[in-house]
């Protein structure tokens, strides 16, 4: 007999939320089949298991490895799902740009926000590590993004992010896109001085973060 | 304001419980000395006559009691870095060596190693321009192998693998202790300190159980090898970054007696925990150093001195971490001032509380 949709979002929801990629495959392609929507599949059990497993790292159940590692299982249920996105589904989301900024390659704390952004239903492009202030605005202003999220891990490269926010300016663009920062030496004050829009000082709250000011 | 003791006559007089003119400070800029002299961040860090120059005009102007320096300790495991002019360079290529590609790496002799010589000439130089004149004492940069791993596998990849297969993790963390344990022996009878960052295991990224699993057995196997080396246990100093909160007592248990940690935590509970264990080094913020006033500084430096001097053990104020390249000079000299001011001993309560 075959599952419900409502046994296959669990399905899916578990396998991220226990980090079984194999799982997150099969359950994907159990949607496919029984032409559930992508769009929903992956929103309420892919990104489902990922906001669990966010909420156990805000209770210091699971950390980082947890997550890392729910978030291959996610990935892996979105790559068989991604081909049978609906094209206006896809138009329909606020997007992020997301990156690290130059001279800096701890990308985890940025693939941590990237992932749980895009499990709270966010359209992420992701532009990696060691990222140039000018590639952020480039990207935001060719994709029409409505955030920037910058981050550092090192206390010598958060010099460039209000980079970031001069090239905005330059182009015309700051009052559209939204600029975010994060990152083990940023604080509060330092959004303030390189006027920011807002800081976060974990993943979790950075997505809070980004749905605030994108509504802002 | 003038010192009246030599970096050694303090810290031999606060080892041993005697008076001291103030508290030993642990404040080299690290790669900011470059700033100094007009000088890439490559040339400082390629070029022996630049970084000595660099470091010797530093110490001319804030006269530190601690300056660093390292010397490769041979370790070579394939990974490679890019190294831009003036900036920092990054990992572009990790490795994914085979349980047994681990087991049969070795390290070459630090003492002969040409990739070590540079290293060894800068340290003759500094003890002879520092050390041999009774100034600043000289201190090795020895990384621990969690973070080793960690960077050499990529960190990702490397902390999936204490979930899905931490034998592996074992094996490879423990290699890498064996070795560098082996590649220190060449400084053996120096007269030096050692800085031993571990920024991977960090509270940020660990749970307390993965550390103690993990990192910690590993960490504390180096360090000891370091303080039996060393002239006395306490010139080994961990350093670890982010939020260490949980990490307290089992950082302390390494046999650490100096815990060098970031400004993101704090450090009056780090000291109600872990100071009559530890002396506290820092912990100055590099935000601070680089977008506060002068006055800023100073207030985080009483705030530093203030918040650690509950412990038996008594704090050596300084950086948390390195200063931004791009922090004001000023401020550099603002908190040269502030720490000969405010650690001056005995420690004045009333003139440490908030301007």
């Amino acid at each position: 007999m075959s599952e419900s949709k409502q046994e296959i979002f669990k399905g899916l929801s578990d396998a991220v939320f226990e980090f079984e990629e194999d799982e997150a495959v099969a359950y994907a392609h159990k949607a496919v089949d029984a032409g559930i929507d992508a769009t929903e599949a992956i929103e309420s059990g892919l990104a489902d298991g990922m906001q669990r497993a966010g909420v156990l790292y805000e209770e210091e159940e699971y950390f980082i490895s947890e997550l890392l590692l729910c978030a291959d299982a996610l990935n892996a249920g979105v790559e068989v799902l991604k081909p049978h996105i609906r094209t206006s589904d896809k138009d329909a989301k606020t997007k992020v740009v997301i990156g690290v900024i130059e001279g800096d390659t701890h990308d985890i704390g940025k693939n941590l926000v990237r992932i749980l952004t895009e499990a709270g239903g966010y359209e992420v492009l992701d532009l990696g590590r060691d990222v140039k202030p000018e590639a952020f605005v480039e990207t935001a202003a060719a994709e029409g993004a409505d955030v920037i999220a910058l981050s550092t891990l090192m206390t010598t490269t958060m010099v460039g992010m209000p980079k970031v926010i001069e090239l905005l300016k330059e182009r015309g663009l700051r009052d559209r896109v939204k600029v975010v920062v994060g990152g083990g030496p940023i604080s509060q004050g330092y959004a303030d001085r390189i006027g920011a829009d807002g800081y976060a000082p974990n993943a979790s709250e950075a997505v809070r973060l980004i749905e605030r000011v994108s509504k802002a | 304001m003038q010192d009246e003791m030599t970096p050694r006559q303090r810290k031999k007089a606060f080892r041993e419980g005697r008076d001291i003119d103030r508290l030993p400070t642990w404040a080299f800029p690290q790669d900011y000395c470059s700033r100094l002299i007009g000088a890439t961040l490559r040339e400082y860090m390629t070029d022996t006559k630049t970084f000595l120059k660099g470091v010797l005009t530093a110490d001319a102007r804030w006269d530190f009691d601690v300056v660093e320096m390292m010397i490769p300790l041979g370790i070579d495991l394939g990974v490679e870095r890019s190294m831009p002019e003036d900036d920092y360079g990054v990992v572009t290529k990790t490795i994914d060596p085979t349980e047994k590609e681990i087991e049969s790496w070795g390290v070459e002799d630090v003492r002969t190693n040409p990739a070590a010589q540079p290293g060894w000439e800068r340290l003759e130089a500094l003890q002879d321009a520092l050390a041999a004149k009774d100034r600043a004492e000289i201190s090795l940069m020895v990384s621990m192998p969690f973070t080793t791993a960690a960077m050499s596998l990529g960190t990702d990849k490397f902390l999936k693998k204490l979930i899905r297969d931490p034998d592996y993790v074992h094996l490879i963390v423990g290699k890498l202790a064996d070795m560098i344990v082996q590649a220190v022996q060449a400084f053996k009878g120096l007269d030096v300190l050692y800085w031993c960052p571990d920024p991977v295991a960090s509270g940020s990224m660990l749970s307390l159980a993965q550390y103690r699993t993990f990192a910690q057995p590993y960490t504390a196997k180096v360090l000891h090898a370091l303080q039996e080396i060393a002239p006395h246990p306490d010139h080994v100093n961990l350093h670890m970054c982010g939020n260490t909160t949980r990490l307290w007592e089992a950082m302390a248990d390494t046999g650490a007696l100096l815990m060098n940690i970031d400004e993101t935590i704090d450090f009056a509970d780090a000291s109600r925990r872990v100071g009559d264990r530890v002396h506290l080094v820092g912990n100055v913020a590099p935000m601070t150093m680089l977008i506060g006033s002068e006055q800023d500084v100073i207030e985080d430096v009483k705030r530093s001195i203030r918040d650690a001097a509950g412990g038996k053990a008594l704090p050596i104020p300084g950086f948390a971490d390195s200063p931004p390249l791009k922090s004001p000079v000023e401020n550099h000299d603002a908190l040269h001032r502030a720490l000969r001011e405010y650690a001056k001993w005995p420690l004045d309560e009333e003139r440490l509380t908030p301007a």
